[in-house]
This record gives C-alpha cells, structure tokens and sequence, in this order.
C-alpha cells in the first residue's frame, strides 16, 4: 500500500497543480490584485485538500469508485463511477487541448495540432502502462527541473529590468474581482482538480502522509503562483494581464538580458509541458484505475482505449483558442470543476459520517 | 557422465593407464609421459613447470624407491582415482603422478601458464591513482584484490561454466556489508546460466544483467583492482571470469557511470569541479546537436540578431537542411571514432590527418555542411569521449540520434518528447533489484550528496 514516498508523492501534486495554470495565468480576472487572488485561493485550496484526505480517511483501503458504492449502493454508485470516468477524461482532454493550442502558438506553428495531440497523448499512454511507482519516480526527476527553471525565469526577469512595483497599485481597492477570482475561479482550477487522485489514492501512501504531501505541494504552488503573478503584473501591466491568453508568455517575451538571451518562450513552453503532461497523465491514469476497479479489468488494458478517447475528446472539443478558453473559465468551472470536484465529494463525505453517527453500518 | 575410476595395482594396469591416457588425449606431441622407477609422470609441457617437477617430484621418488607419496615436495597436492578428473586436471597444467600398487593418482598443481604481468590500466586511467589493471588470470586478479582489501569478510562463490573451457566464474563479496538479498539474487541468476563455452565476462553479463536489451548498461565493468575493492566495501558485488581482465559489478546505477575513480585520487574540490565540467558536457553530448538543429530549423527568433545573421551566413551555402548537415557530421564522426579503435596503431596519425584536415577543411570548403555545424559536431564528439564509463558512452551515443530526428522533425517539442520517453524508459529500469536513477529517484539525501559533491573524507 505505501508504494511511494512522501518527496514522490508532493512532487506529483506539485506538478499536477502547476500543470496549464502557469501558462494561462493564475486568476487573470482579478487584474493587478491577482497575487492576493493566489494568496486566498491557496489557503482555501489547502483546505479543500485537506478535506479530501479527510475522505480518504473514512475508507483506507477504498478508491473514489469503492467510496461511491460503498455509500450510494452498488448501481448508482456504478452509474456515478461511469460519470466520473467520463470527466476525469474531459479534463484530461481539456488540457491535451491546452497542449495543442499551446504548441502550434509558440513552437510548431505549421504542424497540425492533431499530429503534437496524438504524439503527446501517446507519451501519456506510456505514463499511464508504467504505472503510479514509476509515474512518482518520474515526479522526483522533474520537480528539481522545474525548480531550477522557475528561479532562472525570476533572475532574468528581474535582470531585464522590466519589473515595475508600482503597476501592482492600487492594492485591493475592489474585493469583489479578487473574490470572484479565487472561488469558484482558481479555487477549481488548479486545486480541486487534484480530486483525481482520489481514482487511485489507495495505491500512493496512507492518508496521514497523503495529506503532509498534498498540503505542503498545495502551498509550494501557491507560493510560486503568486510569485509569477506579481512578475507578471509588475511586467506587462494589469490591463495586458488581464487581456492575453496566455499572460506569462507575454511576460517571458520581455525578457532580454545583455542582448543575447532574448525571445526565451519557446524554452518556457518547453518547460511548461513538463507540468501539462502530468496533469494529463493523472487524469488519464485517474480514469483508467477507476474502469480498472469498476470492471475488475487489469488498469493497463484500460490505457489506449482511454487515450483514444481523450484524444478525440480533445480533437473535437472546439473551434478555436478563444472558444476553448471561454469553455474553460465560464462554462466547465460550473458544470464539471464545481460539482464533481468540490461539492459532489463534500457531499459524500457528509454521507459517509451520517452513516457512521446514525449507525447503519458505514463499513 | 560415466565415473572411470583408476586401478593401478601392477605394471600392467601402469601399463594401460597410459594408453587410455593416450586415447582420451590424443598422442599430442607436448603431452610428457615420464616413468621414474615403478611410477609414471604425465603432464603437459607447456602448461607445468619442468623444472619444478624435476626438482620436486622426480628427484624425491628416485632417490626414495619406498613410493612413499609423501616424498613429493610439491605444496599443492591431492589424490584421486577418478579418471575424468585426472584428464581435467592433466589439462589444467597439474602433473599427474601414477604409482604401482596404488589405486590412487597424486595430482601435483605446478601449473604454470604463460600469463602476461599486471598490467596499466588503458581504459580507465586515473592520473594520480594506482596503475594496475587486472590481467587475463583469475589467481592473479583475485590477488590483487584482496590485497587491497585485507578482510576476512570477503567470501567467494564459485561456478563453472562450459564443458569444453570449463571457465572459472567468481561471485565476491563482503559477508554483512552486502545486502543478502542482493548475493541470493545474482547467485540464483549465475546458478540459472546455461552457458556452453564463454568467452571472458561479457558472456556473463549479458546472461545476468537485468534486461539484456535494453542501451543502457545495468552492469558496471571495470578493468580495475581498486574500483573492485572500493565497490565490495560498500557493499556491492562482483563478478571475476577467468581469462578476462574485465570485471562485472553490481547493482549499477544511471550516475555511477558519470564518477570516475579519479575523484577518490583527488581533493574534494577538484573532484567536484570535475564532476560538474563531466555532467555539464554530457548533458551537451546528449543535447547540443539537437538543440542547434531545433533552434536555427524551428526558433530562429531566441538566436540573437548578431549571431543569426552570421549562422545564415554561413549556412548559404550549404545545400541541405540543418538535420541533414548534422546526420552526415554525426556519421562521419563516428566513423572516424571506429577506424581509430579498430586500426593498427601505427596508423593513427593518418586517420588524424585525414579527418582534420580533409574532412574539416573540405567539407566547408565544397559547402556540403555548414561551419557552426562542424564546430557543434566536434564539441560532441569531444564531449561524448568524457563519459567514463564505456558502455554508457553508446546509450548517449544512440540516444543523441533519436533526439536529432526528433528535433529536426518537432524542435523543442520533438527533444522534449524524446527526454520523457527516456525518462520513463529509465525509471523502469533496474540493476540488480535497485531502481537505475537512485539516489534521484528514488531520492535519497545521503547518497546524492556525495553525487553531487564529493564529499570531503572524515578529519581528525
């Protein structure tokens, strides 16, 4: 059961939760208070984590599929356990989307976006047949990577003189935008995302050390979201901010230190599919483990029939970036992130301690 | 396989003795048979030491008509009246000593093979370490060994391997200091070797090292005592084949190929710094050809002004695209790198000339490949001979290839594609039952430490 280590475990969340937020920006809505957007979202979403590992406490040996029929009986926690399968692969497709738009921006513009999908999702069906040993491994190689490129992007921001406090003012004169960022906003997305190792959470680590290493990744992301956004900010101005796409790329694009290292993005976007590809590869891997326990079928059997899936789910999903991102922020925060990632989970857990107070035997 | 056993009770059985000898063996011409008195030497000439036999053995049985077998003054001796046994024994350069009237054949090991001294190490050198190399015999090697080590740990387990060679196979260790685990596991593995004749350690390797087809070597082989010695106290383990001066060591892990023995031989600061010029360059060999043709074919616009211009200019008149240019260089390279270890010595200078001077020049010169590519290929090339370990050398080697289509094709995103996949790949791999990338992943604190900077030995 204790498969892997705490290190491995808070460097696969670390990198779930940096995942497409650090290309699209935490909290963009909020303009120039989106940093203390960042502050609030984390310090909720530490504790929706923390709410999670209270979850996983009720059933030690139980994945999400085993809780849901656990508590709603065996054919409608079937039914829910099919819905679920299915949004763990929307999401994992959303951000094979993320992937694609990404690429053909900023590194392979004349590629057809199916052909970066299918090679990215290929590399993630390869991530998924290893398995969560390997993929934890895998984290523990990366984190150090990531760490190291985010300190040389700060140094060279900051080298390049493009920094700017004063944009950062005035500071909290609206509460309402910051708010409204943080919940529902960037509370979904990152963080209640991270649900989806709930699919497999009976597979990491016990819920005492599960917790340790979700908290502490929740907070180093926090931290290096409000960093990024404050650079961001203090770059290109709240205005731009809150307009581009993909307001970090702006920012990167500033860089310019001695006239040689200049245009750096496609060595960030590089770097920023570090994060992407775990973040896919989790929702994947969520999706195939609970098939795996729903069905009883081996987990690496359920891994290019899933593929496919988020494959096409990706392919079809929409017209353009702007459609896809409008998706994203208005319609998938309520009708995905919301309810199946925050309050479908509360919801059970209050089910699952009802039980357990009134008696009827909360297994 | 039949038991023969041998009965010697008068001339006669003396008699057809020999003849069997004679039959099983061939009548060779360096194949000595020798009667003193009542009693019949037979030995190989090139393989025991005349002298020492007639010193040793016939000396004391002719002046000592008693047949007393004791009255042989060689040191290592033993008896038997197995039949295989004697020819074995014949073969591996004892003398076999027949007595009449006894049933027993004494067999006096005066073995003496022609075998070449220690020699230098020519693989891993190390400037200021010892210079010795293990040689083709297995006595020797282990001598040196243990010479080193002193300990009354080390323990030995031994195999044979092949019916014709029947070659010497070791299993060393350090009783308590290496895992049990770790002993049962390789011993099981030689024990499951089904091996007819081998020839030095590769054979063996090959059958026990963990996936056999995989690059990337999940075996270290060392040509040296002190990188033997130094791994047994730690707490690893060897394997010694006779007639091989390689020796196989595991578990072998991804970075063990980048430490040389060189960084015991030197102050810490130096090692490190070493270690660090090492990794830096290697992560080049593995990288800079890819990442050359991804930025001038994909992201021109992260070449500053200055140097695009001068790269484009450069590269006019070359005919082919970038990817193309480097595959002709990469080939070329390892081209020369093959006729310079496969050549005769004397030749060296030419292939030198030949390649710095005609390839060099004249490649740029008809605007076949560009000038920035021969000067990226040659960083390479020099940055690929610093990985210590040999056979990790032609992981990186094949692995730079792979990158260079994948760049040429995707750019960045194609390198990155090729870096993950590697990855995986290498997370799953083992040596010896410990996962390939540790101390990394897993991560442990204590060991990469000393990875990344040779720690300092303990002070007063």
């Amino acid at each position: 059961m204790k498969i892997l280590t705490t290190w491995q475990l808070y460097g696969l969340v670390l990198l779930f939760l940096l995942g497409t937020s650090v290309v699209f920006g935490i909290a963009s809505t909020a303009k120039q208070d989106a940093w203390i957007t960042a502050c609030i979202s984390t310090f909720f979403g530490a504790a929706l984590l923390w709410l999670y590992s209270k979850l996983y406490e009720t059933n030690v040996d139980k994945n999400w599929s085993g809780l849901l029929t656990g508590s709603f009986g065996r054919y409608v926690g079937s039914i829910l356990c099919v819905i679920y399968v299915f949004i763990f692969i929307y999401s994992a497709g959303r951000d094979l989307r993320d992937i694609g738009e990404l690429t053909s921006t900023f590194l392979l513009p004349k590629t057809p976006i199916g052909i970066t999908m299918v090679l990215f999702q290929l590399l993630v069906s390869y991530i998924c047949y290893a398995g969560v040993e390997r993929m934890g491994r895998l984290a523990e190689l990366n984190v150090p990577v990531i760490f190291i490129i985010f300190l040389l992007e700060v140094i060279l921001l900051v080298a390049s003189g493009t920094i700017h406090l004063s944009l950062l003012t005035p500071v909290a004169a609206e509460w309402k935008p910051i708010i409204t960022a943080a919940i529902p906003g960037n509370l979904t997305v990152p963080y209640s995302e991270a649900f989806a190792f709930a699919a497999f959470w009976s597979k990491t680590m016990p819920p005492k050390n599960f917790r340790k290493a979700a908290i502490l990744s929740c907070a180093t992301a926090g931290l290096i979201f409000i960093v990024l956004d404050i650079l961001a900010i203090s770059s290109i101005g709240p205005e731009l901010f809150a307009r581009s796409f993909f307001p970090l790329m702006t920012t990167f694009h500033l860089v310019n230190f001695a006239d040689f290292i200049q245009n750096i993005d496609p060595f960030i976007v590089t770097a920023f599919l570090i994060g992407v590809l775990f973040k896919i590869s989790i929702f994947t891997y969520a999706a195939c483990a609970m098939i795996s326990d729903l069905w009883k079928v081996n987990i690496r059997s359920a891994v290019i029939p899933v593929s496919a899936i988020v494959f096409l789910f990706a392919f079809y999903m929409t017209e353009s970036l702007s459609s896809h991102l409008f998706t994203g922020h208005q319609w998938a925060i309520w009708v995905v992130f919301m309810p199946f990632f925050v309050i479908f989970p509360m919801l059970t857990l209050l089910v699952i301690k009802l039980k357990k107070i009134v008696g009827i035997g909360g297994s | 396989m039949e038991q023969q056993t041998i009965r010697l009770s008068n001339e006669a059985d003396l008699e057809q003795f020999a003849e069997e000898l004679k039959t099983t063996l061939g009548s060779m011409p360096d194949l000595v048979f020798r009667s003193v008195g009542s009693s019949l030497i037979v030995y190989i000439s090139g393989l025991a030491d005349q002298q020492r036999i007639e010193r040793e053995i016939v000396e004391p049985l002719s002046a000592n008509h008693e047949t007393e077998p004791f009255s042989i003054k060689t040191p290592s001796v033993q008896q038997t009246n197995n039949y295989q046994q004697t020819v074995q024994a014949i073969l591996s350069g004892m003398a076999a000593v027949a007595i009449c009237g006894r049933d027993q054949v004494i067999l006096a090991n005066l073995a003496a093979f022609p075998t070449r001294g220690v020699p230098e190490p020519h693989i891993e050198t190390a400037v200021l370490g010892p210079q010795e190399a293990f040689s083709e015999n297995l006595d020797t090697n282990i001598a040196l060994i243990r010479r080193i080590t002193k300990s009354e740990k080390l323990r030995m387990k031994v195999w044979h391997f092949g019916s014709v060679a029947h070659t010497e196979v070791r299993l060393l260790y350090f009783d308590q200091v290496a895992p049990g685990e770790l002993v049962e596991e390789l011993s099981k593995r030689l024990d499951g070797v089904h091996l007819e004749d081998i020839l030095g350690s590769n054979y063996i390797a090959e059958s026990i090292r963990d996936r056999p087809l995989s690059w990337f070597p999940t075996v270290q082989k060392t040509e040296r005592p002190d990188v033997v010695a130094n791994a047994l106290m730690k707490g690893r383990v060897a394997v010694v084949v006779n007639n091989t001066p390689i020796a196989l060591l595991f578990p072998f892990t991804f970075w063990n190929a980048f430490e040389t023995v060189e960084d015991i031989y030197l102050s810490y600061s130096s090692a490190t710094f070493l270690r660090w010029i090492r990794a830096y360059f290697i992560l080049s060999a593995l990288l800079l050809p890819s990442l050359y043709v991804a930025i001038t074919t994909f992201h021109n616009e992260m070449l500053p002004t200055n140097l695009l211009l001068s790269i484009a200019a450069s590269r006019e008149a070359s005919p082919f695209p970038a990817l193309v240019e480097a595959l002709i260089m990469e080939s070329i390279f390892e081209a020369i790198r093959e006729a310079i270890v496969r050549m005769p010595r004397v030749l060296v200078q030419a292939v030198s000339v030949v390649g710095a001077l005609v390839i060099g020049q004249a490649i740029v010169q008809a605007g076949i490949v560009s000038i920035p590519m021969i000067i990226v290929v040659s960083i390479t090339g020099i940055a690929s001979l610093m990985i210590p370990h040999y056979e990790t050398t032609f992981a990186i080697r094949i692995l730079r290839i792979i990158l260079l289509l994948m760049a040429g094709g995707l750019g960045f995103f194609g390198i990155a594609l090729g870096l993950f996949f590697t990855q995986i790949y290498l997370t799953g791999l083992r040596s010896a039952g410990l996962p390939y990338l540790t101390p990394i992943a897993p991560f442990s604190w204590k060991s990469l430490k000393n990875l990344i900077i040779r720690q300092p030995f303990e002070r007063p």
